[in-house]
């Protein structure tokens, strides 16, 4: 990689010296009359964004094969001009995948047509999936046809684009790819078994077992190479080992693909500014945000987040793993608006709803946003600007506020009060995981056909032994009303950043894990876990593992002895508490998770004086304070003792 | 009958957002159903759909659609289905045939309830109502080539809800509403939402009720059958659906 000016850091990103709060609106120019583009970015500038980010969608600019058109409504160029002309930096995202309801998510007819590129099914047949609103065989990441394209694509776009990075133009960051994990489709067992992927798969297990006897060892089988290998197809193949192994090699694909996919940026003059992807919001195996900032040579891989004020209880824990698992805890997208997909997600995203999702999202643990749309466009309804450029009031007026909030706080300065992190135990859920069925079908569940998803796992009271201990640990957290991040366990990096490390275990480890947690134990950090040390490492093989410095615990309900007491507590459970800690001052948010109004106190030490920063108030308080706060409601104060 | 490419223009975003609601309570309506995953007769998965995992009807059995009578007239569930583990390879090429066959997502969605439960590995007791939407859709077609339909419903004198589509060669092509025409008649002048979109091309469909009829309309179980009863009572207006409920083409 060239010399870069640009650099992601915890807070935001480092352009040529100086630190910006990544506050960013998404506009997409080829859905916008190009006469209306100065208009839109100046509202964008004018509800207080300091970013623009955009697709720059493959099937757009490839009119015909192998030609490529970047004029008119597809002149990305001048667009980021005009973009740099108000003082806009921008971020580019030329897919491959750039979904956003075009029909063909961004990639070109002819490639979708190509069966060499079709992501496969066990059996052979081509992956289906239904995008906004036609329907595709979507390509394997793994298949060298497709690859081969992408990176024509690439040239073609870098061409145009990688001139105009910073420092000499406003260009100051690239996403790859577009919230990759099997094209929506998490089940183990639906794809990706094209001949390519396949191949991945036995080079995978080359790489972790070395040499074919000792799979054979593990597995009870008398394999004579590699290339015997067939990848499992269901969660009744046995031995489980092997199920497993498939499990960890589908996240290790994504990596794969995403790394290969970087490569060809940089190797194409993207080589200036940092590159970064985003997750749809999952918290579960194939996908490891940490990981792919490690493996992938992609700097920043954070979430993407689209609910209501009633889907707060779900937001809540989504934030805490951002927080967890990314460098630069940032939504890249944050939905403003809705997509207009009646037969799909009947929507019903308000302004109030934009207001209290961002809001915790924000007090929460997220440093930045890009809000999309900001700009309205074809198939998306109700973002703050008009496809014409003018701002709409309410939805304008709240992210201006917002964004005046984000800067003028000090937020961004300060450090979220968060002593606990709460690990996804991997090897436990690859175990869950690898016990799916019925792979060929899915997405079968509705609207394709009318399963239930429940069918789709093969019932097994290790699951539900897991899930009661990942559910039951989160709701002692809550109760205690200690703010916690989550992360996946085989990727967490800062275990010695926390008080407490607490992590489901049964039976299942990886040694190194096993070993990086007692070395966090050893510096201090208090590391608890139940209901039982395990006995097997991560191929299944018996092995010993010394709890000694370990808290072990056999029941969830035992974690609060071991918790710290927070700063602040409250009488109602159904209130969430965050506190920001500034070198002089403190900020405390508190979020009503229920729909009904709360009436709380906040009990604290001393006294202390609450100025409301989002909403009109003043409370002081000796020792408590009482609130009421509206369902799904929020009040935000800073506290000056 | 959406196609690929439909524009979406001056869409009214409260209108459309209650629309949304009311088509999502039927959308996202629980019915209280039993379905069995087998292996050829041994039962591998039972689930409840209102109680999830159950450990009742895990007997193996011989006959699928015999079994699923039994189990239906054992459990009070509204329906039950099995689902043969066996035969899922023939669903799944069904399923990707199917995609190679149908143009637009809706009509992918809709067929491959057809499928499903037409697929050799399916046994459902009761059987499945005779899908009526996809005769709808070729209905649609020979309406004519290209059209306008009108939906308009009213919440006393004010117009809440509009949507306007033009339709050609059997597929919606654009959505829009009345903002885009520049007006929202209220109760008493109603018939001017048809007037003011035929300024701009023939209207063919149109249908203009109370929103409580259309709430009703969009959440029950057979919503063909709940529009026929509807027109058949008090409208605000009505154009060229008896016709098409019919089969027939424009009246």
């Amino acid at each position: 990689m060239a010399a870069s000016s640009v650099e992601i850091t915890h807070r935001g990103l480092r352009i040529g010296g100086e630190d910006h709060v990544l506050i960013s609106g998404e506009i997409h120019p080829w859905r916008v009359d190009p006469r209306n583009w100065e208009a839109a970015l100046d509202a964008v500038a004018s509800i207080g964004a300091s970013f623009v980010s955009t697709y720059v969608p493959w099937s757009v600019h490839e009119v015909e094969r192998g030609e490529f058109d970047f004029s008119g409504s597809r002149d990305i160029a001048r667009f980021l001009r005009l973009a740099q002309d108000r003082g806009l930096k921008a971020i580019v995202r030329p897919g491959p995948d750039a979904a956003s309801e075009l029909p063909d998510s961004g990639w070109p007819r002819r490639v979708l047509e190509d069966e060499r590129c079709w992501a496969r099914r066990s059996n052979g047949q081509p992956y289906l999936l239904v995008t906004a609103t036609a329907h595709i065989f979507p390509p394997s990441y793994a298949s060298r046809v497709f690859l081969s394209e992408v990176e024509v694509w690439y040239r073609e776009f870098c061409e145009v684009v990688a001139p105009m990075q910073h420092p000499d133009g406003p260009v100051v960051a690239c996403q790859v790819d577009n919230e990759i994990g099997y094209h929506f489709q998490p089940h183990t067992f639906a794809l990706d078994y094209h001949p390519d992927a396949v191949d991945s798969y036995r080079r995978f297990l080359k790489r972790n077992y070395g040499e074919i006897p000792s799979l054979n060892d593990v597995y009870g089988t008398d394999y004579r190479g590699f290339e015997e290998i067939r990848p499992p197809s269901d969660g009744i193949d046995e031995p489980e080992v092997w199920r497993i192994d498939w499990v960890q090699w589908r996240e290790v694909h994504l990596r794969e693909a995403l790394r290969t996919l970087a490569s060809m940026l940089r190797a194409s003059g993207m080589d200036r500014v940092p590159l970064i992807h985003n997750d749809y919001p999952r918290m579960a195996t194939p996908l490891d945000p940490a990981s792919i900032e490690v493996e992938t040579g992609i700097q920043l891989a954070a979430g993407d987040i689209y609910t209501t004020k009633e889907g707060g209880g779900w937001l809540r824990e989504f934030v805490r793993y951002v927080a967890g698992t990314s460098r630069l805890p940032v939504l890249l997208e944050l939905g403003a608006g809705w997509l207009t997909l009646p037969w799909l997600f009947p929507a019903r995203v308000t302004v109030s709803d934009e207001e209290l999702v961002s809001l915790r999202a924000l007090m929460g643990g997220i440093r930045g946003v890009n809000v999309y749309m900001m700009v309205e466009r074809d198939r998306w309804y109700g973002s703050p600007i008009s496809a014409e450029g003018r701002p709409r009031p309410a939805a304008a007026g709240l992210f201006r506020r917002l964004f005046g909030f984000l800067r003028d706080s000090g937020l961004t300065q300060m450090t979220r009060w968060a002593p606990v992190l709460l690990l996804e135990n991997r090897n436990e859920s690859r175990r869950v995981a690898a016990r799916e069925t019925l792979g060929r079908l899915a997405p079968a569940a509705t609207p394709l056909f009318p399963v239930d998803r429940r069918l789709f796992e093969i019932p097994d009271p290790a699951t539900e032994a897991l899930r009661r201990w990942e559910k039951d640990l989160a709701t002692v957290l809550r109760r205690s009303g200690i703010d916690y991040d989550r992360a996946v366990s085989t990727s967490a990096r800062y275990l010695n950043g926390y008080e407490v490390v607490v992590m489901p275990c049964f039976d299942v480890i990886d040694p190194d894990l096993w070993k990086r947690l007692r070395s966090a134990a050893e510096s201090g950090t208090k590391v608890v876990m139940g209901p039982r040390s395990p006995t097997l490492d991560h191929r299944l093989r018996g092995a010993d593992f010394d709890t000694d410095g370990l808290e072990m615990i056999g029941e969830p309900e035992e974690l609060a002895a071991h918790l710290p007491s927070p700063a602040y507590s409250r009488s109602s459970e159904s209130i969430d508490l965050y506190l920001w800690r500034g070198d002089r001052s403190e900020i405390l948010a508190a979020f009503n998770s229920s729909g009904e109004t709360i009436a709380t106190t906040i009990d604290f030490e001393g006294s202390a004086l609450f100025e409301g920063l989002w909403q009109q108030e003043s409370l002081k308080g000796d020792g408590t304070i009482k609130v009421e706060i509206e369902p799904w409601g929020a009040r935000i104060w800073r506290v000056e003792r | 009958m959406i196609a690929p490419d439909v524009l979406i223009v001056d869409l009214e975003p409260k209108g459309f957002a209650l629309l949304s609601e009311l088509a999502s309570r039927r959308v996202y309506r629980t019915a209280s159903e039993i379905h069995l995953l087998h292996s050829s007769g041994r039962v591998l998965n039972v689930v409840h759909t209102t109680e999830g995992v159950i450990e009742r009807f895990r007997e193996p059995f011989d006959d699928p659609a015999s079994r699923a009578i039994d189990i239906l007239g054992a459990s009070g569930a509204e329906r039950v289905i099995l689902i043969d583990k066996d035969s899922i390879d023939e669903l799944s090429a069904a399923q990707v045939e199917l995609a190679r066959r149908v143009e637009t997502q809706t009509e992918l969605l809709w067929r491959a309830n057809d499928v499903f439960f037409t697929t050799s590995g399916v046994a459902v007791a009761p059987g499945p109502s005779p899908s009526s939407w996809g005769g709808l859709f070729e209905r649609a077609r020979v309406i004519g080539e290209d059209y306008w339909a009108v939906l308009g419903a009213w919440s006393d004198e004010r117009l809440t809800v509009s949507l306007i589509a033009r339709i050609a060669g059997g597929l919606i092509k654009l959505l829009t509403s009345a903002d885009h025409f520049g007006e929202r008649p209220d109760r008493s002048r109603a018939p001017r939402l048809i007037e003011m979109v035929e300024e701009t091309g023939p209207v063919k469909l149109a249908l203009g009720c109370d929103l409580e009829d259309l709430g009703r309309l969009l959440s029950a179980d057979d919503p063909l059958a709940a529009l026929a009863d509807l027109i058949a009572g008090e409208v605000i207006f009505e154009r060229g659906v008896a016709g098409m409920l019919a089969g027939g083409g424009p009246e």
